[in-house]
């Protein structure tokens, strides 16, 4: 493709060069200039190209499956004291329930959850969400019934003001991690005795 | 030495062969101090080890009825006070029972790890590496001293980190890593009950710190299987069916063979049947496992109070067959894991599908799998299954035919899907294999597709009988790529636009390719052509 596309700059260069030729300095530059435009076009192009089949390969080569989730979307916009979700439904759903959840520290005003909610046509669905803190991170989790399957979603928000080091995990592990003595490494975990 | 003379008579031999075992017990009794409990004697420590397992339901992980499972055929170590130098270990069994020689006189913590022997399954934070080793969960006692004479029982339990005042999960989930393994341990024995089996070790990674983020969601890589670990947003260690099916994705990527090209999926969907086979495979597999709990539950949200994702396996949706939302046939994970396990369940569970007239076992599958499935020429989709199973039952053929007249499938004649007449409603999805033989072209046509595992967003061209060197080029309007295959394993390949090549080949004539065309563009015509090299 590449090949063509300068092939074609090429024979352009020729057809133009010869109609024109010693003609003033400033037409060499504005046509120099249209095939340094043209050169990078390509260039571009076939960027995009071995970019598109790289990603395509990668897709190919890595084979990781993934379940579908909802046919919906949730966005979250950041403001200075809340997040707004916006969940965009995308078809009609019967048992919609939405749970918003603060994770790892993070602290909100009480959030009503949505339970068994129907629409019967796509829908947007926008909820304030008002902070307390802004360490951690916010979950959201929708699930419902689409065309008689049952599907969810979830996606988290992490803050990007927070600071990692006053994060604090879902559930912190109180445990250890040492080595034994044939040098494994083990995270060890207290067991309940009985 | 004197033993080693020759001309000794029998009678010497067996009193000196006394006299030296008398010397030897002599010399132990001394080191150990005259037998005053010394370090030389051994107590015996033994017990239980369980783990708890929050059930899922279909209405969530139920904290109100935890209950404990053994922990199966998992490494024990007596590990020492100070330096946790291992003084024994041992394994539990089936019934999570486990007992060990230990030395007197010493401290000892007896420490559980979530490593499986028969098959050796381990399970590991993958969050957590020292020096470049995944650190293993482990659960561990409190430190004892072992004395003389006295035997210890120590029953140990992973706990699920519940509390029953707050209601919610604050404590270490020690039970997860348990729970996720014994699921994998009977997905395993569900196929060595039947079969001698000696499975590649496996390796499963979850973290409190797999969410959706880091890993996506729950999966087989082609090397490990990560699990979801994110609490109060997307827990999979107890969502039996979800771990059943990625184990599924171990079994056929490495016992089988599989060659999905991954992607969303979920039923109902018109796929790839590469994906479909795979996926529905997975779900099926995993009501196999569980039967005879055929409904797949993966639940989420906060304390993991909603099954987000379910549905039941043994559902064939033939009702629904022409519900513009919801295909069935062989391109579907649907139809596929219907299928399955219809022709595996047992006879009592037919009773209220008349047309399943099949009930296979675990043995079975896995030889389709391992004979038929793994060296076919062709990609790896339901046809290969169902031309396996039928070529083992020949008497059958008509029950097959029944079964898959309900998912509008045509009668199975080879791995090849050929008949197949059922499209999904999709351009260029029949015939399931184009053929291609030396000069000649055959033209494929393409509609944009939603997503690239969409049924004939890759089209699968047949190249059989061709003897010698070729020269294989596709030209169309679009970006493509081209891909030659044997047995599943890419042999060459190419991408472009307008036109690309497969420069040289040299084709053998009793061996049957694969070329895969991709269109990765908008509705498209291309033309593939198999000519001699120039």
């Amino acid at each position: 493709m590449k090949k063509l596309i300068l092939g074609s700059c090429f024979i352009s260069m020729i057809l133009l060069f010869g109609c024109g030729e010693e003609k003033s300095e400033t037409f060499k530059d504005k046509i120099d200039a249209k095939v340094e435009k043209v050169e990078s076009e390509a260039k571009k192009l076939d960027s995009k190209i071995q970019k598109k089949a790289s990603e395509l390969e990668d897709k190919v080569e890595k084979k990781v499956e993934k379940k579908s989730g909802a046919p919906l979307s949730i966005k979250f916009k950041e403001g200075e004291n809340d997040v707004t979700v916006t969940i965009s439904i995308q078809k009609p759903v019967k048992n919609l329930n939405i749970q918003v959840t603060p994770l790892d520290g993070l602290e909100i005003e009480k959030f009503t959850p949505v339970e068994k909610n129907e629409y019967t046509e796509p829908t947007e669905l926008v909820f304030p969400v008002t902070l307390k803190t802004k360490i951690g991170r916010l979950g959201v989790y929708a699930s419902g019934n689409f065309d008689g399957k049952q599907l969810a979603t979830g996606q988290t928000y992490e803050f990007k003001e927070q600071n990692s080091k006053k994060a604090k995990p879902s559930d912190t592990p109180s445990n250890t991690v040492i080595k034994d003595g044939d040098g494994e490494v083990i995270r060890v975990t207290p067991a309940k005795e009985k | 030495m004197v033993l080693t003379l020759k001309n000794i008579s029998t009678a010497i031999s067996v009193s000196i062969t006394i006299l030296n075992l008398l010397t030897v017990f002599l010399f132990f009794s001394a080191c150990g101090g005259g037998g005053g409990g010394g370090s030389s004697q051994t107590i015996v420590i033994s017990g239980t080890v369980t783990y708890e397992r929050v059930p899922d339901t279909e209405g969530g992980l139920d904290y109100t009825n935890i209950t404990e499972y053994p922990v199966r055929r998992c490494l024990v170590k007596a590990l020492e006070g100070s330096g946790n130098n291992t003084l024994a270990n041992t394994y539990t069994n089936n019934q999570g029972v486990y007992s060990m020689n230990v030395p007197v006189g010493k401290t000892v913590k007896v420490t559980v790890y979530s490593v499986s022997k028969e098959p050796i399954i381990k399970v590991q934070d993958n969050f957590t590496v020292v020096n470049g080793d995944n650190a293993r969960y482990v659960i561990q006692s409190s430190s004892f001293k072992t004395e003389k004479g006295t035997n210890v029982t120590k029953n140990l339990v992973a706990s699920s980190g519940y509390d029953p005042v707050t209601q919610s999960v604050i404590n270490d989930r020690a039970a997860a890593p348990f729970a996720i393994l014994d699921n994998c341990l009977s997905a395993s024995d569900f196929f060595l009950s039947n079969k001698a089996i000696n499975f590649p070790d496996l390796i499963v990674n979850w973290s409190e710190r797999n969410s959706t983020s880091t890993i996506g969601t729950s999966n087989w890589d082609g090397e490990a299987l990560y699990i979801l670990g994110d609490l109060n947003q997307d827990t999979d260690e107890y969502d039996q069916h979800v771990i059943v099916h990625e184990w599924g994705h171990y079994f056929e990527s490495q016992v089988g063979r599989s060659d999905s090209v991954g992607g969303p999926h979920t039923d109902g969907d018109i796929l790839d049947p590469r994906v479909a086979f795979s996926e529905g495979w997975g779900n099926a597999l995993s009501a196999m496992v569980l039967y005879p709990d055929s409904v797949y539950k993966d639940t989420g949200g906060a304390n993991q109070s909603i099954t987000g994702i379910m549905f039941d396996v043994d559902e064939n949706n033939y009702e629904q067959g022409n519900d513009s939302n919801f295909k069935i046939g062989w391109f579907s994970e649907n139809s596929v894991q219907a299928i399955l396990y219809d022709i595996f369940d047992p006879a009592e569970n037919d009773e209220s599908e008349s047309w399943d007239g099949l009930s296979s076992n675990s043995g079975e599958i896995y030889d389709i799998f391992t004979e038929d499935i793994k060296s076919s020429e062709s990609f790896i989709t339901i046809f290969n299954f169902l031309f396996g199973y039928q070529s083992r039952n020949p008497s059958l053929e008509t029950e097959i035919t029944a079964l898959l007249a309900k998912h509008e499938i045509s009668p199975i004649q080879d791995e090849f899907g050929s008949d197949e007449t059922n499209d999904g409603g999709i351009t260029g999805s029949l015939p399931v294999y184009k053929s291609l033989i030396m000069d000649t072209s055959v033209e494929l046509n393409f509609q944009e597709a939603f997503e690239e595992n969409q049924l004939a967003a890759t089209q699968y061209i047949k190249i059989s009988g061709v003897s010698g060197k070729g020269q294989i080029n596709a030209s169309g309007s679009t970006t493509m790529i081209i891909e030659l295959f044997y047995q599943g394993i890419s042999i060459d390949g190419s991408v472009g636009s307008s036109s690309i090549d497969i420069p040289t080949f040299d084709f053998k004539s009793d061996k049957t390719y694969i070329l895969a065309v991709v269109n990765t563009g908008v509705d498209a015509t291309i033309t593939v052509s198999l000519n001699p090299e120039n």
